[in-house]
């Protein structure tokens, strides 16, 4: 009996204990991260890239999320990201490699970084390691990347490229150049006629004088393309005679002023626009007061959109770039490299590295780290690509690890993710840009005198602003170009030519110290 | 009530194992009562610790909203007051000349640059009454061209004086939202330009907080994505709030599950209130709340099962030996308990088995007393059928020896016939030992005749042993044996004497004595032995097969123990060649004239149902 009763007892508070452990191995169990993947080598391949200031939907994040383990899945490699943050990035970069523990690849914007770790040996050369084992890299990465990433002949950096390569293109109302009888202007002169019946011609037949001709930003945005029509683009640095010359002070840009300012005296342009913000702009076109403006080539999805939408005989169409009397016409470029990635000497897997440049470069990873996955973010209905927007914004995160290596895109995938955004011209846009591009030869990182300057040297902007308002003079431009020159404007010259030399020796292999 | 109440109490007094489950329950309830007043003290002193922890957190942020709110006074201050600004803005006309856009332009850069500053000013607008523009650093310059909001701004400059209002975006100025005026869904501080200048031109500058950075300076205290915060101006109106209350409303609803605290500025009078479900605070009591709960379910549980443990170990032997009881009371008496314990109650079941033993034993003997005093009954039944006819006869034997004076005979008839009489008397046991003696006597007298007069037969009695009751008929066996087996061969001199007294005062003793041949001492041993076996134990195949022989001293002795019980005693005595002495010893205090079978009254008529 008395037996009996101890077992009972013992039976209860077993039963008891058992319970209360239950719960402790639950509580463990959801707080315990799932295993990952192992790889071949048995140490995870460890990269260190920029967050691009995306932030990841609660409970993910950069070593926890779909498109990671789809890369860890299809590369067999067991992947640790390493995400400094953004504000310290390269300071954070710097430590990395003066520490003893270096992961297997760096993610790096500045090219100056790069030039000055080569100089120390500390990075490893790839071209071994990309023949072998990288041949979608070596396939989409075009040689003018490559040629930039090359020291003493040897290549040090897998480029990543800038998807998009240009930002403004001219769109005009198709219905207003019916309506006044006009074609599509393509010169500059033809642009001045269509400005100028955009502005008295009542293009809008509402019987009222309510248009204007042309329309531009404060600080000169949305003016490019003139510039370019003279062959020049504000704040770009261009070749003249073999040296690098600010774009802002070449004498092209004072035709282009006197362009303007002419339109700006016959009221051909908008009265106001050195007090026109985005939003104050996007609301003239959206409100049908102008017809032709240098529209970025994401405006058809919004002030034309717009515009279609509150006037529905609204028909915008891409321009032509206007022509100079020189024949020069294009817009400012955005950089071809948009980032780098590098493999300190001494790396634990650099051919884990490469392998997994490649792969996100190649078929699988560029489709799916791109476009996101199929039937989440986008699916094809009746051959055509439609897009989840809500999956798609959630999901933004995985542009992190596609821009890793961005390479061209070969089929027009991007051109079909573009479109299934709407029927928006998107990636003609892009194509028209493109072929248009007046490149800035200086891409290294902002010079000394560059960050010591910054907002003391004139405002050119401004300055132009009042030119083409006709405040000032014409000849004023001279004036401001000398005093730009004096407060700094010579100096910088200097130094990004001096850029320019080291890039050029660096490249033929000739690094000096 | 009074039913279920008296249910309860027979229950109680009726089972000891609910007595012992309440008591046990008894004792765990302090420790019950105990452990749940903790956890209602905790919760409340958790409750209270939040309270104050919330209150402290949002007066530290209600400081930095004041803190950031006075800076944004102070810089409306310093804008409102620029000399080149306010210039500017009272030397331009409703006609804007190019030169000044330029100028507004370069004023817009300005404000940019202070707004750039102040993270928490979201934008800048300047309102130029005559030219109808707003100029704000969010979306460049714009015309007002809503009269009744051109006509606010006049109004709200002039009665501002040189004061400060906050508007909100949602806030119906003219018709339309403040907040779609200069694209806001913000809080705007609204004051007029030119402070200093009483004769002022209308002009407004607005300053538009940051919402979400606004948001995310209290942000950071809400404690969970279950508690909300809201930011509310002097007036109530909610400026931001992480709960889905629209902005502008009023102070949110508090339900009862729900913790609101609620601190006041005392610079701005803005109220800043977190609320919070009051189950997340509880969060950890409740888990202790449960754990208590499980262990008091597990101790009710311990003690129910120690009582019941406890219990069957009490009430389980009680149990069997009320069945048992039960059973004996039923007439069972072959009942016999199991009994594995080695404890007080293990001693318990151990002797009750013992007493139906015993009992058994005495009943079955008893029973058997009974049937043989039955038996008996019977003979002298049977023989009781023949008196009526032997008193006739032997009347008419009598009468017709007188005849023939046959005297001899007359006198053995009528010494027969007054045996008989008084053997046979209606059922009466007992007589003195006189009247015994007397009535022996006849029987003497009757044998005397037959063997011719060779042998006396004397009496000694004492004079108080005389009085003493004794069974009837109890020395007549022993007579006969004396005068059978001691005077048969005697032609003359044979001596019989019977004789009687008391000894010590507690015995009456009976001797019957002969003078015969005696008895072998082999033949004397055998009925020592057989006499002192007699009265211990007598079985029914005994008294028909075995008993061939003794069956007068059988008698004897067997009557002897049924009515005199084991103190009586049969002695005989002989010595070959000198005679014979039987002995009868009677206790003197059973010597009485009720006298009967020694046993419980119940237990004969037990005995004579079974029967």
């Amino acid at each position: 009996m008395k037996l009996k009763a101890a077992i009972t007892l013992s039976l209860i508070s077993a039963a008891v204990t058992g319970a209360l452990a239950g719960c402790n191995a639950a509580e463990r169990g959801s707080a315990g991260k799932s295993p990952s993947t192992g790889n071949p080598q048995g140490k995870p391949v460890s990269i260190v890239v920029n967050n691009l200031g995306m932030t990841f939907p609660a409970g993910l994040d950069e070593n926890n999320n779909p498109y990671l383990s789809f890369m860890e899945e299809q590369t067999g490699m067991d992947i640790n990201v390493i995400m400094p943050p953004q504000e310290v990035y390269e300071e954070k970069l710097n430590l990395i490699m003066s520490s003893g523990n270096l992961p297997d690849m760096l993610h790096i914007f500045n090219p100056v970084w790069i030039d000055n770790y080569v100089r120390q040996d500390a990075l490893l050369p790839l071209d071994d390691l990309i023949d072998r084992l990288g041949p979608e890299l070596k396939a989409k990465i075009p040689e003018e990347a490559w040629d930039r990433v090359r020291y003493n002949g040897k290549i040090y950096a897998v480029p990543s490229l800038n998807e998009v390569r240009g930002i403004e293109l001219m769109y005009v109302r198709k219905d207003w150049l019916d309506r006044l009888g006009l074609k599509a202007p393509v010169t500059l002169e033809e642009y001045y006629d269509v400005i100028k019946a955009f502005t008295l011609q009542d293009p809008d037949g509402n019987g009222k004088n309510d248009t204007v001709g042309l329309i531009l930003g404060e600080d000169l945005t949305r003016s490019a393309p003139f510039f370019g029509a003279f062959g020049t683009q504000l704040d770009s640095w261009l070749i003249r005679d073999g040296v690098l010359v600010n774009g802002s002070v070449v004498p092209e840009t004072k035709q282009a002023l006197a362009f303007l300012a002419n339109l700006y005296k016959e009221k051909l342009l908008d009265k106001e626009f050195a007090l026109n913000r985005n939003s104050s702009m996007v609301q003239k076109i959206e409100n049908g007061t102008v017809g032709l403006f240098s529209a970025t080539w994401y405006d058809t999805r919004g002030p034309i959109a717009a515009n279609k939408a509150k006037f529905p005989e609204a028909e915008w169409i891409a321009l032509e770039y206007p022509t100079g009397p020189q024949g020069q016409k294009g817009v400012y470029d955005k950089d071809l490299i948009r980032g780098y990635n590098v493999i300190p000497a001494g790396a634990a897997d650099p051919e884990g590295a490469v392998r997994l440049l490649n792969f996100i470069a190649g078929e699988e990873g560029f489709k799916t780290l791109k476009l996101g996955f199929e039937n989440q973010i986008w699916s094809m209905k009746d051959g055509k690509m439609a897009t989840n927007f809500a999956e798609h914004d959630k999901h933004l995160y995985r542009g992190i690890y596609q821009s890793i290596v961005d390479v061209p895109d070969k089929e027009n995938r991007n051109k079909a993710r573009l479109d299934s955004l709407g029927d928006f011209h998107l990636y003609e846009n892009l194509k028209t840009i493109e072929k248009n591009l007046i490149r800035n030869e200086f891409y290294g990182s902002p010079t000394p005198a560059m960050s010591r300057l910054d907002g003391q040297l004139p405002d050119l902007h401004e300055a132009f602003t009042r030119i083409i308002m006709g405040v000032e003079p014409l000849d004023a431009f001279d004036r401001y170009v000398e005093d730009w020159k004096r407060a700094g404007g010579a100096l910088i010259t200097e130094e990004v030519n001096e850029w320019y030399k080291n890039r050029n020796d660096a490249k033929a292999g000739g690094a000096a110290p | 009530m009074i039913r279920p109440f008296r249910w309860v109490r027979e229950r109680f007094s009726g089972h000891i194992q609910v007595r012992l489950t309440a008591y046990f329950l008894l004792i765990l309830l302090p420790l019950v009562i105990i452990s749940l007043f903790a956890v209602e003290r905790s919760g409340s002193i958790l409750y209270d610790q939040a309270v104050e922890r919330t209150e402290l957190a949002l007066s530290s942020s209600m400081d930095y909203i004041d803190l950031t709110l006075q800076n944004i006074e102070e810089m409306s201050t310093l804008i409102a007051t620029d000399p080149a600004v306010v210039q500017l803005l009272n030397k331009t006309g409703p006609d804007l000349p190019p030169e000044s856009i330029v100028e507004f332009s370069r004023m817009l850069k300005q404000l940019s640059n202070v707004n750039s500053i102040n993270h928490i000013v979201s934008q800048i607008s300047v309102y130029h009454h005559p030219s109808h523009m707003i100029m704000s650093t969010s979306y460049g310059g714009k015309r007002l061209t809503l009269e009744p909001m051109q006509e606010w701004m006049i109004r709200t400059a002039r009665e501002n004086g040189s004061g400060i209002r906050y508007v909100l975006a949602e806030d119906d100025t003219a018709d339309v939202p403040f907040g779609s005026v200069i694209q806001t869904d913000s809080v705007t501080l609204v004051r007029s330009m030119d402070l200093y200048n009483a004769n002022r031109q209308p002009n407004v500058l607005m300053i538009t907080l940051n919402k979400s950075r606004l948001l995310n300076v209290i942000k950071s205290l809400v404690p969970s994505p279950n508690a909300n915060i809201y930011l509310h101006t002097d007036g109530g109106q909610a400026v931001v709030g992480t709960g889905s209350v629209a902005a502008g409303a009023g102070l949110p609803a508090v339900s009862n599950k729900e913790m609101a605290v609620t601190i006041d500025s005392a610079y701005s009078k803005w109220h800043l209130t977190l609320v919070q479900p009051k189950s997340e605070l509880y969060g950890e009591t409740d888990k202790l709340r449960m754990f208590t709960y499980i262990i008091i379910a597990v101790s009710i549980v311990l003690a129910v099962g120690i009582s019941w443990v406890v219990y069957s170990g009490i009430a389980s032997p009680v149990n069997k030996l009320a069945y048992g009881m039960k059973q004996l009371a039923g007439g069972n008496l072959k009942i016999r308990l199991k009994n594995k314990q080695k404890d007080e109650f293990g001693y318990l079941t151990e002797a009750f088995n013992r007493m139906v033993d015993y009992q058994r034993h005495l009943i079955e003997d008893h029973y058997e007393q009974e049937l043989r005093l039955l038996q008996t009954e019977l003979k002298f039944l049977q023989s009781q059928i023949n008196p009526h006819f032997l008193y006739n006869t032997l009347d008419s034997i009598y009468w017709s020896a007188q005849n023939y004076e046959a005297d001899e005979i007359s006198e053995m008839v009528l010494n027969l016939s007054r045996f008989f009489r008084l053997s046979l008397n209606k059922g009466k046991e007992v007589f003195t030992l006189q009247e015994n003696v007397d009535h022996l006597h006849y029987f003497v007298r009757i044998q005397q005749i037959r063997f011719l007069d060779n042998f006396e037969v004397k009496y000694e009695l004492e004079e108080a042993a005389k009085k003493v009751p004794v069974l009837k008929l109890l020395l007549q066996p022993l007579v006969e044996n004396a005068i059978l087996h001691g005077m048969e061969d005697k032609t003359s001199g044979g001596l019989l004497t019977i004789s009687s007294w008391i000894e010590d005062g507690r015995k009456l003793l009976i001797s019957v004595k002969d003078n015969g041949p005696g008895v072998s001492s082999e033949r004397l041993a055998y009925i020592q032995g057989e006499l002192a076996g007699a009265g211990r134990r007598s079985h029914r195949k005994q008294d028909e097969q075995e008993i061939k022989d003794l069956f007068g001293l059988r008698n004897v002795a067997a009557r002897m123990r049924l009515y005199y019980g084991r103190e009586a005693e049969l002695a005989m005595a002989s010595v070959e060649g000198e005679g014979t002495a039987v002995t009868v010893s009677l206790p003197l205090e059973r010597c009485r004239e009720d006298i009967h079978l020694l046993s419980d009254e119940v237990l004969i008529e037990k005995g004579e149902k079974t029967g």
